[in-house]
């Protein structure tokens, strides 16, 4: 489904790595880099400690970032777990899966 | 008192579509979106102006105030010689969010200082006064979706502490882009027409109005003769201190502001003939409303859901939600709740499924808003009316 | 009934806190920043300090927020910490009123950029919650646990003295033991380029308060101070706030050790204030001190606590030859009330008096 040459196996670590810059910056974690969180490591409550408004940012950022739009009967699913489950959504969603230019837009 | 929404240009129509239980969610007319949300505008309002950010609030706050003034049996010549308060609440009308503004000082580096000099005239309160040509004390409290409960709790405060005679009290606010874009990227609105309480509810849908109290000291009303059918008994007003836009999930603020109201007025909960909710049709607050208010009064207690025939009008629904609250009393009966058709188990109390007479003479309405505030309004037929 | 101002905080222009206030009031007027404004032009302000926003102790509950939340939160918490109140004290009858002229526009202005840069259905919901005229309070509430009423009032004009009529009215009602009330308005590039578009900036950086001019100039500034008020005085109160007012304008029914007119070129007309300059008290006007703001009453009013409870009258700057009773030397004397008043072009009068604790 994606527009990238490369297989889903090559495109996860770089998908997962994205997806780390983009929560630290976009969400102001001033407190840890990206490379301090854990790929099955919890988003929500225990874990990363995110909260219900970081989840519908969350679903703006992987909307400009990787064009997935989330919809609303997905939103309660695990897909939200952790770095690893969000990537794997965008993996299989995604029309590019290494980001679109928007998401490079200055915060 | 005075009101225009969706349901109607005044309370009478109000109640017209009320005893009709019509309810007309529509389309966007009123400006440009990419979003085709269902939404609860005044439709048939004329406005003097053409649609423009924070004018038309304007337009509908007069248009209730002076409803609500005939109602008291005030004129404005009157009020020369009366200590007069005007306190609104208001979302939109009190931001610089004018988007043509904004677009031109981005693309052209330079804009029209016009929408900018309306803006710093002053704000809602002060431009109603100013459109009514009354000299009043003004205060615009913008404490999102409990403005206009909280705007009627100050005007109250305002009388009491002998400030004013008369107090123009409520909310008002015009359907906008900013919270429509907004509600949208929270997931909080709904792609259908809202349903408050139900087991399916997938949001809220923007409305627009105002609702108008005009609250009188009794030394005022005595001396010139009048005898209000409507007195406000209580108020509260807590906060949740909990999160920028999710209520606390015990609902501790409403039940502290609702523990209040009925402190001020002298009651106890039995008390109580209905409670007009707040009830949007987001999944987070009617869920901790409606467990609140069962815990609080029973599940048994009546409930006047009332966002299925206006849309959540923000700054507008405290006002409006008391004009309701009130004109309930006064007729005595209540109309069904629009959109919910079945009980989310979670949620003890439900509203009413047909037209209900009321028991009682006293009632409460909610309004529960961003930040985790939550205030509660207790009103009540002046003693020796009957509804 | 009397309110007591048992804290205070502070975050302006003059930097957070109040040492940095009195040496501020201390050493009279500074020449203001310039800065430079999207168009190429630019304007003279008076800003906050750089890093004066960057406290961390508040870890991941600010991460979030905007500067205006910031200075909210900061100045507030100040006010709470300096006092004292014990730590059993029932949070839901502390209240918390905050108040704003121009409210959160530099964020509105942000969410505004959102539609257009995403269009409507992609903008983001984090700036759209901060853009919210409470977002500020809700910050306060949250962090600081204030389970008790909570408004936000939002105008141009008095914001802050019908968020001080509010509070003490919580307090003789019975709601509230306690209120934290304050205000805060920020500075922004957008509110910049109207600023540069709608008010004369004097090419010498000084505001003239005395001139009573139909055109004034005027320096914008921002900044946040919050007070704890309480209906008994706790050990280190500042003042009592005797009386306030919003109303046409009246001489004080006592006259004050020192009256401080707010004119700071906010009104397109400050002329007006030449009555209540000849009420007969003697004058002091601090806006060269924090800048012209609509919303600038907390900030003279904090000058104005720290005097009566230090007992010291800062000598008013900018003085020159105005031949009016101006308090013209900082010296430690005996103050025993001080007036504010600050103007509206309709002729309404925001009036304060507070009295001396000692």
């Amino acid at each position: 489904m994606n527009h990238t040459n490369l297989s889903k196996e090559e495109l996860l670590p770089k998908v997962r790595a994205k997806l780390k810059e983009l929560l630290v910056s976009h969400l102001a974690l001033e407190d840890i880099t990206p490379e301090e969180i854990g790929d099955d490591e919890a988003i929500f409550g225990e874990g990363l400690g995110l909260d219900s408004l970081d989840g519908v940012e969350i679903v703006v950022l992987l909307q400009r970032s990787f064009g997935v739009n989330i919809k609303e009967t997905e939103k309660g699913n695990d897909l939200f777990r952790s770095i690893n489950t969000l990537a794997n959504y965008i993996v299989e969603n995604s029309p590019h899966p290494l980001g679109t230019a928007s998401s490079e837009k200055e915060k | 008192m005075g009101a225009i929404s969706s349901p109607g240009l005044n309370t009478a129509e109000t109640l017209d579509s009320f005893r009709a239980a019509r309810s007309r969610p529509g389309h966007l007319t009123l400006f440009e979106s990419a979003l085709d949300l269902p939404v609860f505008e005044v439709t048939r309002f004329e406005a003097a102006h053409p649609y423009s950010d924070g004018v038309r609030t304007r337009e509908l706050a007069s248009h209730a105030a002076r409803e609500a003034l005939a109602d008291a049996a005030l004129d404005l010549a009157a009020l020369k010689t009366t200590s007069v308060g005007i306190c609104l609440g208001t979302t939109v009308a009190s931001q610089l969010n004018d988007l043509a503004f904004y677009r031109d000082y981005k693309t052209i580096g330079c804009a029209s200082m016009a929408p900018v000099k309306r803006y710093l005239k002053g704000n809602l309160a002060e431009a109603v006064g100013a459109e009514l040509g009354i000299q009043a004390i003004t205060a615009t409290v913008t404490n999102a979706c409990s403005s206009g409960a909280d705007a009627i709790a100050v005007g109250a405060q305002w009388i009491e502490a002998g400030l004013c005679d008369i107090v123009l009290a409520g909310g008002a606010d015009e359907l906008n882009r900013v919270p429509l874009c907004g509600f949208h990227a929270l997931g909080l609105s709904s792609p259908f027409p809202c349903k408050p309480f139900d087991k399916h509810r997938r949001g809220l849908n923007l409305g627009e109005g105002a609702g108008i109290l005009v609250l009188e000291s009794p030394a005022h009303a005595m001396s010139r003769g009048h005898r209000p059918a409507l007195t406000l008994c209580g108020y509260g007003s807590a906060c949740d201190a909990y999160h920028l836009t999710a209520p606390h999930p015990d609902g501790r603020g409403l039940r502290t502001a609702l523990g209040h109201a009925l402190e001020l007025a002298g009651f106890h909960p039995g008390d109580i003939a209905f409670v007009n909710a707040h009830g949007t049709g987001t999944q987070d607050n009617d869920l901790i409303e409606g467990c609140t208010l069962a815990a609080v009064f029973g599940p048994a207690l009546p409930m006047l859901s009332t966002k299925g025939y206006t849309g959540h009008t923000l700054g507008a629904a405290g006002g409006l939600e008391a004009v309701f609250t009130g004109l309930a009393l006064r007729e005595g009966w209540l109309p069904p709740g629009i959109g919910f058709v079945e009980q989310d188990e979670r949620i003890p109390i439900t509203p009413l499924r047909e037209h209900t007479k009321i028991h009682g003479r006293f009632a409460l309405s909610t309004s529960v808003g961003f930040g985790g505030n939550n205030t509660a309004l207790l009103i009540g037929l002046t003693r020796g009316e009957i509804g | 009934m009397t309110a007591f101002l048992d804290g205070l905080g502070i975050v302006a222009t003059t930097g957070r806190g109040l040492d940095s206030l009195r040496s501020a009031l201390q050493n009279g007027w500074r020449p203001p920043v310039t800065i430079p404004l999207a168009d190429g032009r630019d304007l003279p302000v008076y800003p906050l300090p750089q890093g004066v926003l960057d406290d961390k102790s508040f870890g991941r509950k600010v991460r979030r927020a905007d500067r205006l939340a910031k200075m909210a939160l900061f100045s507030a918490a100040d006010a709470l910490r300096d006092a004292r109140l014990p730590t059993t004290l029932d949070r839901r009858r502390l209240g918390l009123v905050v108040a704003s002229a121009l409210g959160s526009h530099a964020t509105t202005f942000e969410f505004l950029d959102e539609i257009l840069t995403y269009g409507d259905a992609e903008v983001s919901p984090t700036i759209f919650s901060h853009s919210v005229q409470n977002a500020a309070a809700a910050y306060v509430a949250s962090v600081l646990d204030i389970q008790g009423p909570v408004m936000t009032i939002t105008q141009v004009h008095f914001a802050f003295h019908h968020a001080l009529v509010v509070a003490r009215q919580w307090l003789a009602a019975g709601q509230c033991d306690h209120v934290l009330v304050g205000g805060a308005d920020e500075l922004g590039s957008v509110m910049g380029f109207i600023c540069r578009s709608i008010l004369r900036s004097p090419a010498d950086g000084k505001l003239l308060p005395f001139a009573f001019a139909k055109d004034p100039v005027a320096i914008p500034g921002e900044g946040s101070a919050f007070f704890l008020l309480s209906a008994v005085a706790q050990p280190g109160s500042y003042a009592g706030m005797e009386a306030i007012s919003v109303a046409p304008w009246v001489p004080p029914a006592t006259p004050p050790g020192l009256h401080i007119l707010e004119a700071d070129g906010t009104l397109a007309d400050e002329s007006g204030y030449a009555v209540p300059a000849s009420s007969g008290a003697r004058l002091a006007a601090y806006s060269p001190i924090f800048g012209s703001m609509p919303g600038g009453s907390p900030l003279q009013m904090a000058a104005s606590a720290l005097m009566l409870k230090e007992q010291i009258c800062f000598a008013t700057p900018l003085a020159g030859d105005s031949e009016l009773p101006l308090c013209r030397t900082t010296a430690s004397q005996q103050l025993a009330s001080a007036h504010l008043t600050r103007l509206h072009c309709n002729g309404t009068a925001g009036q304060i008096q507070l009295t001396s604790p000692h």
